[in-house]
């Protein structure tokens, strides 16, 4: 297949005629790294795949009105963590948790994930992840499992460089501490 | 890699690894999924999406949620005002029922001509101060404002 840039596949999808071949180029060049990313936040796969599809579906109804002042890549991380993170809410809302709670939720979705394949100690990390706040559970995973720059990570969660490595560091001595819990 | 190494010190094995799993083929199967998705008209998408005569219903239920909420609370405090009358200002009582402490009522009547003979009374106690007050007939008028 054809190698296309970010910017011709954006020009290309506002032409009639070659939307859905714009789309689905875009969806195979970053469907797994997008998923990934997700994965990490909801944990099951299940969750993981809904949320991944309403991230292209979004995609698919917004790409339009992309203005190229960020990059493709950066655009499509931050629907998708807006995705996770609204459909974690929801979830929260169904299974009557309180604010901001999504740790039991997440928690149960680890313990009975057909498709984790991880050891104990594998299992412990994923556990002392689910136990970080918010921003820092993604600052973590985006820096340990993606090895997103700093730079890109400011655009998908909108915070300083700063702000970010603090929040990077804070996720490592908290986790730090609880593998060595014990 | 380096900047993990803290981390990966704690964990056996290759350390940082992906082990969460999908289904079989599932990244070949999804853009398909998508371009089925994208073709479906958006009311079967988005199941979810209440009628409008319903939507309606509900704006309306809120609404009237709203107004009788506003209501309830303008009668309760039309209620509270009329069965409790104010206290005229300026009154005695008026001037106890703003928690005016002993030293402020002692340094006001020390000002007054008849501070000398309340000196005698050698107290800052508030109950004592009044009923001097009471005897004396000041104008609680003049020491509401003084206060």
């Amino acid at each position: 297949m054809e190698e296309f840039s970010d910017k011709e596949l954006v020009s290309k999808f506002s032409v009639k005629g070659e939307k859905e071949q714009a789309f689905t180029r875009i969806m195979k060049k970053y469907q797994e790294p997008l998923y990934w990313h997700v994965r990490c936040i909801v944990i099951s796969h299940e969750d993981a795949d809904d949320v991944i599809q309403n991230t292209f579906l979004k995609v698919w109804n917004n790409l339009k009105s992309f203005q190229g002042d960020s990059r493709l890549f950066t655009w499509l991380y931050r629907i998708a963590t807006n995705e996770a993170l609204t459909y974690l809410k929801k979830q929260r809302r169904n299974n009557l948790l309180p604010w901001g709670d999504y740790e039991q939720y997440l928690e149960k979705n680890l313990e009975s994930d057909v498709y984790f394949s991880g050891d104990t100690i594998a299992k412990k990390l994923q556990k002392a992840i689910i136990k970080l706040p918010e921003k820092q559970r993604l600052v973590f995973n985006m820096r340990y499992y993606e090895d997103m720059k700093y730079e890109d990570m400011t655009k998908v969660l909108g915070t300083s460089v700063g702000a970010l490595k603090a929040s990077y560091h804070h996720a490592v001595k908290k986790i730090k501490k609880y593998l060595a819990g014990g | 890699m380096k900047k993990h190494k803290d981390i990966e010190a704690l964990l056996p094995g290759d350390g940082k690894q992906n082990n969460f799993r999908v289904p079989e083929n599932y990244f070949e199967q999804l853009p398909g999924k998508m371009r089925e998705k994208i073709r479906m008209p958006e009311e079967e998408i988005k199941t979810i999406k209440m009628p409008v005569p319903h939507r309606m219903m509900t704006v309306a239920g809120v609404a009237a949620a709203v107004v009788a909420f506003v209501f309830i609370g303008y009668f309760f405090v039309h209620y509270l005002n009329t069965t409790h009358s104010p206290v005229p200002e300026g009154s005695v009582s008026y001037i106890f029922s703003t928690d005016i402490d002993d030293q402020t009522l002692y340094e006001f009547i020390q000002q007054e001509d008849i501070s000398t003979e309340f000196s005698k009374m050698n107290t800052t106690n508030v109950g004592s101060i009044i009923d001097y007050l009471a005897d004396k007939g000041v104008d609680d008028y003049l020491l509401a404002q003084q206060l």
